[in-house]
């Protein structure tokens, strides 16, 4: 997995972001988004931010930023429906 | 490798029912959005390819808000959402046929160790501890022998005769013993044996059978093994000799418990050692260390004693001692104490179960150990090098654990099956097979105390119960169960974590006991207090980003006290800790007084917080001392790798 992030083009602080976002996955999940990553790595870019929002959220849930992650999501679904 | 700042897993963040309600409203949002997703795109029919990226976007999705509620409420991300609901969304190819080991285990330790002792070679056998003993001599002490006893009209003027043969020299108070042992050899109660009868037998009864056996050789029965000896030692201590009783199992063909006796003395040569004495047969040891005049002694007896080695007074049984080869047939079998065992899950504060493999090479060991899951599987070879006091020449050992738990409790069944080769005190060896019992039971329990801005208090409390049966001529019956041994221990730790979570300290305590006779007459079983501990620590952040831990201990043991201190440092990839543990015994004879050293250096291979492997160099060296004879230092010195898959 190691080889796996440093192999994409990401800052060093994205690498730690990707990383603690595996470590906390159990096994069949990290998996999931080891092969997501290894055959969709242009997705990467628009993760980070979400999982920025979600690490706020997650240590103190707003109503708000609910609804601005939820926002966030939308946009990048309706980017790939387009 | 859990950072030492790691929230422990019941330390979970407090929620308000608000923030929970806001939670779950916002989960059920995204998997809304997401189901709307999938739906638009399948009413679009789109191409399989965009499909897949956008099934695969949405899996990423699930899994941030998984792994970012899992990182915040310190809970394994196993209980926040079902793993069948990712793989719904997105099927993984199947990934290419890679190493499989990292579904199996987590680690592979791969160690290699050596040790390093001067060993000096034993002068055994009677005729060289009298060498020095005139004829003249041995007349003189059987004819002082015979006129104590003829002069005697009971015990208590045969104690004070013998008691005032205080000038003769050791190797003679030996040969008197020696004589003793022999003559009530022959009044040996065997209805007694038969009927199990454990009873203290008065010393008047012992000395009169003993002097009508020995003016008329009529016999009349006296006591078993244990009341023989007993009579034996309190002889011995009457004229100055320092001496105990020794329990263990004997027996080349029907292995059965027994008795005999133990005693300091200067042999021909002026050379302090232990000898054993087993009613006549004298057993010199060559040595003040017991463990390696325990090796001896098995060696004589052909038999190897697990669990049933103790030490004791005619009026008490102190506690167990081990000899080279039991502290191997106990490591083998898995056993550890129930105190130690008891420790490692305080500090986890849940019940520790490792999925790995694990190799040991040294010079005498091969070891090769498989854990996963409920079950663990290990095979070792041992092979003495040329160590006299190792009653052990080789074994084979092959243990099958079963491991069953839950969140607070944890069953460990062990059954090792031996093959032992054992020495004799010439050159012949004896094989024998053995299975080895073990049952541990652990129960653990994880509590926080209060959280505030002042920080955090949580404590871990348990108690383990580790038990051990071993049967001869690995038959697994009831019958073959020649030895066991029942030991408990209880404590808790105390834990204080700083508001800024950059230190972490501790308080811990624990309480054991053992069941084992009362003394070696009446061999009633009683529960007896082994020791307790009180141990402190903590490990600091410091600015530098380096983590500094810091531990001691106080033992309170029944042989004595045992301080332990450790200080180690982490610092980006390197760690070294050093490690000094001082044992003061008040039982210098049996457990000696000692002092260890230790360290080692630890550099991790790989990214800091997530390693590959680590390679880890130790060393120690041990001083001990019976008595006023020192030990020569021994060394131990090796290299450990560990490799981590996932």
């Amino acid at each position: 997995m190691d080889d796996l992030i440093q192999n994409q083009n990401l800052t060093e602080k994205e690498k730690k972001i990707l990383f603690d976002f595996f470590l906390r996955l159990p096994y069949n999940i990290r998996q999931s988004v080891k092969n997501i990553i290894s055959t969709h790595p242009e997705h990467l870019q628009d993760l980070f931010p979400i999982l920025d929002k979600k690490k706020e959220f997650m240590n103190n849930p707003t109503p708000a930023l609910a609804e601005e992650i939820l926002r966030m999501e939308k946009s990048v679904i309706d980017k790939l429906l387009l | 490798m859990s950072n030492k700042f790691e929230k422990p897993e019941s330390a979970t963040t407090e929620r308000s029912p608000e923030q929970m309600e806001i939670i779950q409203k916002f989960e059920e949002q995204e998997n809304a959005l997401i189901g709307n997703a999938l739906q638009r795109a399948k009413e679009n029919s789109r191409k399989k390819t965009s499909f897949k990226t956008l099934a695969a976007f949405l899996t990423l999705f699930i899994a941030s808000t998984i792994s970012e509620r899992a990182f915040a409420e310190f809970a394994p991300a196993e209980k926040l959402i079902s793993e069948t609901k990712v793989e719904e969304v997105y099927q993984p190819e199947k990934t290419s046929a890679q190493s499989s080991w990292d579904k199996l285990i987590d680690n592979i330790n791969i160690t290699f160790s050596q040790k390093q002792e001067t060993i000096k070679t034993p002068v055994l056998g009677e005729n060289a501890f009298y060498q020095q003993l005139s004829h003249e001599d041995r007349s003189e002490t059987v004819m002082e022998l015979d006129k104590i006893i003829r002069g005697s009209a009971n015990s208590g003027d045969f104690f004070q005769k013998l008691s005032a043969a205080e000038n003769l020299n050791d190797t003679q108070k030996i040969l008197i013993l020696q004589n003793i042992g022999k003559w009530l050899s022959q009044t040996y109660n065997f209805d007694m044996l038969d009927r199990n009868e454990y009873v203290v037998i008065s010393d008047d009864i012992m000395f009169e059978n003993m002097k009508l056996y020995y003016e008329t050789r009529e016999i009349k029965s006296t006591g078993i093994c244990g009341n023989i000896h007993a009579f034996m030692v309190k002889a011995a201590q009457q004229m100055g000799t320092e001496a105990w009783l020794q329990s263990g199992v004997v027996g080349k063909d029907q292995p059965e418990g027994h008795t005999w006796m133990g005693a300091l003395a200067n042999d021909s040569s002026g050379n302090k050692q232990i000898v054993f004495l087993d009613y006549a047969n004298l057993i010199p040891t060559g040595t003040r260390n017991y463990s390696d005049a325990l090796g001896i002694a098995e060696r004589f007896h052909n038999r190897l004693n697990t669990f049933s080695s103790f030490v004791g007074t005619p009026e008490e049984t102190l506690f167990p001692v081990e000899s080279r080869a039991e502290k191997t047939v106990k490591e083998v079998a898995g056993f550890k104490g129930a105190e130690k065992g008891l420790s490692e899950r305080l500090e986890a504060g849940k019940i520790i179960r490792p999925e790995e493999m694990n190799i040991e090479v040294s010079p005498e060991t091969k070891k090769i150990e498989f854990s996963k899951n409920h079950l663990a599987l290990a095979y070792i070879y041992y092979k003495d090098i040329g160590n006299p006091y190792q009653s052990l020449e080789s074994l084979q050992a092959l243990r099958e654990s079963a491991r069953l738990e839950n969140k607070k409790f944890g069953l460990d069944w062990d059954v090792t099956i031996l093959n032992l080769n054992i020495k004799d005190l010439g050159n012949g060896i004896l094989t024998q097979n053995e299975i080895i019992n073990r049952l541990n039971a652990e129960f653990i329990n994880s509590q926080e105390l209060s959280k505030s801005e002042y920080g955090k208090f949580a404590l871990n409390y348990g108690l383990t119960i580790e038990n051990g049966m071993r049967f001869i001529n690995a038959q697994f019956n009831r019958e073959s169960l020649i030895a066991a041994k029942l030991e408990g221990s209880a404590g808790m730790r105390l834990i204080y974590i700083n508001p800024q979570e950059t230190g972490k300290f501790f308080i811990e305590t624990t309480e054991s006991g053992r069941l084992q006779n009362s003394d070696p007459q009446k061999q009633r079983e009683v529960l007896k207090e082994i020791g307790n501990k009180l141990k402190i620590g903590g490990s600091v952040e410091v600015r530098t980003g380096a983590i500094v831990n810091l531990e001691s201990a106080l033992h309170n043991l029944e042989y004595g006290d045992k301080k332990e201190f450790t200080a180690g440092i982490e610092k980006d990839k390197l760690k070294v800790r050093f490690g000094g543990e001082l044992t003061a015994s008040k039982f210098e004879k049996f457990i000696p007084s000692s002092e260890k050293i230790s360290a080692e250096i630890g550099y991790k291979l790989g990214m800091e917080n997530r390693p590959k492997g680590e390679i880890l160099i130790f060393g120690s060296q041990l001083k001990e001392h019976y008595g006023e004879q020192d030990e020569p230092n021994k060394y131990e010195t090796g290299v450990k790798m560990r490799i981590f898959l996932w």
